[in-house]
């Protein structure tokens, strides 16, 4: 009782502290320096992107209903910036996932049509067929796959994309080099996010606790104010929140080892369960994005857009 | 970590503006629109056939007994499956229409309050010197429930205020997705204090009017 | 003056229940045209529920109650045609605070008689004039004193020319300075040859100005008689306990 009235209070304190900061030291991505307005995903040009050659056999479900109407339904939580965010003006959707989405459905033939919702509603809406594909940076699940019609993952050839680590408290990264550290420790992770399935797998054999949340800003909240220990997130993310805490919080040296996930490493994204015949040919198209670093491209225009600093 | 809340509010002013326009706005249609149809339903409750008024008031106990981010993820979602004529409502309006549904059935009952508020020796003078049962309504009980109604009606405004934050989790431009935009700018702690502020101001300056609202209408007690 | 003295009021086998409570068990009465008739006794005995059957603001359990020769029926359209000639005073006043007091007066007739506004006017001003109110025509009811507002509740009633007009414990809500006010506009009423039934307590006033007095108790009319008889010679001993506590 008596910790958590000290733990309140000296978050309260913290926050406080916060409040009179101003401007001390400046955030490499301080909106002053220069506003890169970000591309729209929907005037996201792919003429001169290499597109593979796709066929389509007896199209059946969603799909046929995409190309009758000539328009792809994709669901997106537009917080995860560079993947899928919504610029200050509150209306331009953009990121690197949601430019591959207009890839797709340049390489279809078809419009591209973006639901917004918050992360939990993502899946449920190809669920009820208010929207037919989704993207939001999903890893493969089990439970997932076993729910809903996963497409193989896509990925970036630069390892910066795919790279996942934790935030931790600057002054504890030297505490942390293996695992096995983590013994004891309460690492935080967004609900229902690839990174819960990471700490899962590797954290908690090693005795590691794990804290859900339900928003990722909210993980930060808790590692800044000492309720948790670490934070998983991507490393570009990761990076980006370290170099905006001005010497509060950083990148863990640690990472997570994705090659346990073979080939469903990257992200996947998701239909309803039965849409064998939408994902058969997002998988075509994943495929050769894969073989020719195509999400490359896209990648490292949204890093930029999003003013964020790239790990390599 | 970061900068400080109030050059967080100084570069993004705008952005907050634009959401509380929208919040504004958002609350205004629910409880403007949610007035008219809570007018119908608040009938119906009084209505003398047990059935009628049975069905209003499972229509107001369910909507006024369950979360309205309940309410509005299943008008979300299911709205359009549901009732084909609507599908072609956008989500924004799908959930719109979720905020109406759930104004009207807190004005319903505000307008029942009122009503029943205004005293029975009224109707008894009005109906004994022989005054139709609809003019005493409209001429009397009406009139004298508009003095309850009123500041309640606003105190509605002000809460539906608060309620349409929720709006946000669906990403519609109110004050509360603005954390979402500033989030994606990786600012996450001063936009909470921001909105909350605002919010504060807001009602703080609409509870004041509806004060003084009410202190205009009790002068003719 | 005819033989046959009109009949308005007739009250056959009056019933009236408030959940268990018999309140009203069984009444029979006749109240003839220009009769001023008081009604006492204790309280909860049943005098204000029998008045408010007069006029169906109550409804009866049982029994049946005629005026001017129609049964009165709580669920028939005739009954606001009815109750438009049955004027009836409060004990609360009841005066509509939203209208002034003008409007107060002409409002029932406008809407329902259809009288044109100029000369609802009119007369509701002579009206006023004859309760000293002409000069508050203007203003709205919270503006008066209670007595005020009771003789602004009487010209109301009067602005409809009602045959019969009933009187709830008129001046038990006022203050003792203005209970004569009230009852001299009463007594004027009565005197004009308005027929009145009035509860009161004001046994003085009720001895005065009355040609029966009705004294109900237990929910029966236990004693009635003009006012010497019942006043000076009550013969239920019932009337005489309630007698000897109140004079």
């Amino acid at each position: 009782m008596f910790k958590k009235v000290m733990n309140t209070m000296m978050a309260a304190a913290m926050v406080l502290a916060m409040t009179g900061c101003s401007g001390s030291g400046t955030p490499s991505n301080t909106p002053a320096a220069e506003k890169i307005v970000p591309v729209s995903a929907f005037e996201y040009d792919t003429s001169n992107i290499k597109k593979p050659e796709i066929t389509i056999r007896n199209p059946t479900g969603v799909l046929k209903d995409i190309l009758d109407n000539g328009v792809i339904i994709v669901a997106t939580a537009p917080d995860n910036p560079p993947y899928e965010w919504v610029y200050e003006d509150g209306t331009t959707l953009t990121g690197s996932e949601l430019y591959l989405a207009k890839y797709i459905a340049d390489i279809l033939g078809v419009e591209l049509q973006i639901e917004q919702m918050d992360f939990n509603a993502v899946l449920t809406s190809v669920d009820t067929g208010k929207t037919q594909l989704a993207m939001a940076g999903f890893g493969w699940k089990k439970d997932r796959d076993e729910n809903f019609q996963l497409s193989k993952g896509y990925h970036s050839s630069t390892s910066g994309a795919s790279c996942h680590s934790l935030l931790v408290p600057a002054d504890k990264v030297d505490d942390y080099k293996t695992f096995a550290d983590f013994a004891g420790k309460t690492v935080a992770a967004q609900a229902s996010s690839l990174h819960q399935m990471y700490v899962e797998d590797q954290l908690i054999p090693e005795g590691a606790e794990m804290e859900l949340v339900a928003g990722f800003d909210q993980g930060v909240l808790n590692l800044t104010s000492g309720k948790v220990d670490a934070l998983a997130t991507s490393c570009s993310v990761a990076l980006q929140y370290a170099d905006q805490s001005n010497g509060q919080i950083a990148k863990s040296t640690v990472e997570f080892d994705l090659s346990m996930y073979g080939a469903y490493e990257g992200t996947v994204v998701a239909a309803k369960k039965g849409e064998e015949s939408l994902i058969e040919v997002i998988n075509q198209i994943l495929e050769f994005v894969n073989e020719n670093a195509i999400y490359d491209i896209m990648y490292k225009q949204a890093l930029d857009e999003a003013g964020m600093i790239d790990v390599q | 970590m970061g900068p400080g809340i109030i050059e967080v509010f100084l570069q993004y002013w705008p952005l907050f503006l634009n959401g509380l326009i929208g919040t504004l706005k958002y609350a205004f249609i629910a409880v403007l629109f949610g007035s008219m149809l809570g007018i119908v339903v608040a009938i119906i409750n009084m209505s003398k056939n047990k059935i009628v008024s049975t069905i209003g008031s499972i229509y107001v106990n369910v909507l006024r007994g369950t979360p309205l981010l309940v309410q509005m993820y299943i008008a979300y979602f299911f709205i359009p499956m549901a009732v084909p004529a609507l599908s072609f409502l956008s989500k924004e309006q799908c959930v719109i229409l979720s905020l109406i549904l759930n104004s009207s059935a807190y004005v319903s009952e505000i307008f029942r309050s009122g009503i029943n508020a205004v005293d029975k020796g009224q109707t008894e003078a009005a109906r004994s010197l022989g005054m139709s049962a609809s003019h005493t309504m409209q001429k009397i009980i009406l009139p004298q429930a508009v003095k309850n109604i009123l500041p309640a009606l606003a105190n509605e405004y002000i809460a539906m205020i608060k309620e349409t934050s929720l709006a946000g989790t669906f990403m519609l431009y109110e004050l509360m997705y603005t954390r979402t935009l500033l989030a994606n700018k990786f600012l996450v702690w001063q936009p909470l204090f921001i909105i909350a502020g605002i919010y504060l101001v807001v009602t703080m300056v609409l509870s004041a009017l509806v004060r003084a609202m009410e202190k205009r209408l009790s002068v003719s007690d | 003056m005819t033989d046959e003295m009109k009949l308005i009021i007739e009250v056959v086998d009056l019933q009236k229940n408030f959940g268990d409570l018999k309140v009203l068990k069984g009444i029979n009465e006749k109240i003839y045209k220009g009769e001023v008739v008081s009604i006492i006794g204790p309280s909860g005995g049943g005098k204000s529920t029998f008045l408010r059957c007069l006029n169906m603001l109550e409804i009866p359990d049982g029994g049946h109650v005629y005026f001017e020769g129609e049964e009165l029926d709580a669920n028939s359209t005739d009954l606001d045609q009815h109750r438009q000639k049955i004027g009836m005073v409060f004990q609360l006043f009841n005066v509509f605070p939203h209208l002034t007091v003008l409007d107060n007066i002409t409002i029932t007739p406008i809407l329902e008689k259809k009288i044109p506004k100029e000369q609802a006017e009119k007369e509701a001003m002579e009206l006023l004039e004859t309760v000293g109110l002409s000069d508050k025509a203007k203003e709205y009811p919270r503006k008066l004193s209670g007595g005020q507002k009771q003789r602004l509740a009487i010209v109301r009633a009067m602005a409809m020319h009602p045959d019969v007009m009933l009187f709830d414990e008129p001046t038990s809500a006022l203050d003792p300075e203005m209970v004569k006010g009230v009852l001299e506009v009463i007594q004027n009423l009565a005197e004009s040859g308005m027929t009145c039934v009035i509860v009161t307590h004001e046994m003085g006033f009720a001895r005065k100005i009355s040609d029966r007095v009705l004294f109900i108790d237990d929910g029966i009319i236990a004693e009635s008689g003009t006012p010497e008889e019942l006043f000076d010679h009550p013969k239920n001993p019932r009337t005489q306990e309630f007698l000897s506590q109140v004079l």
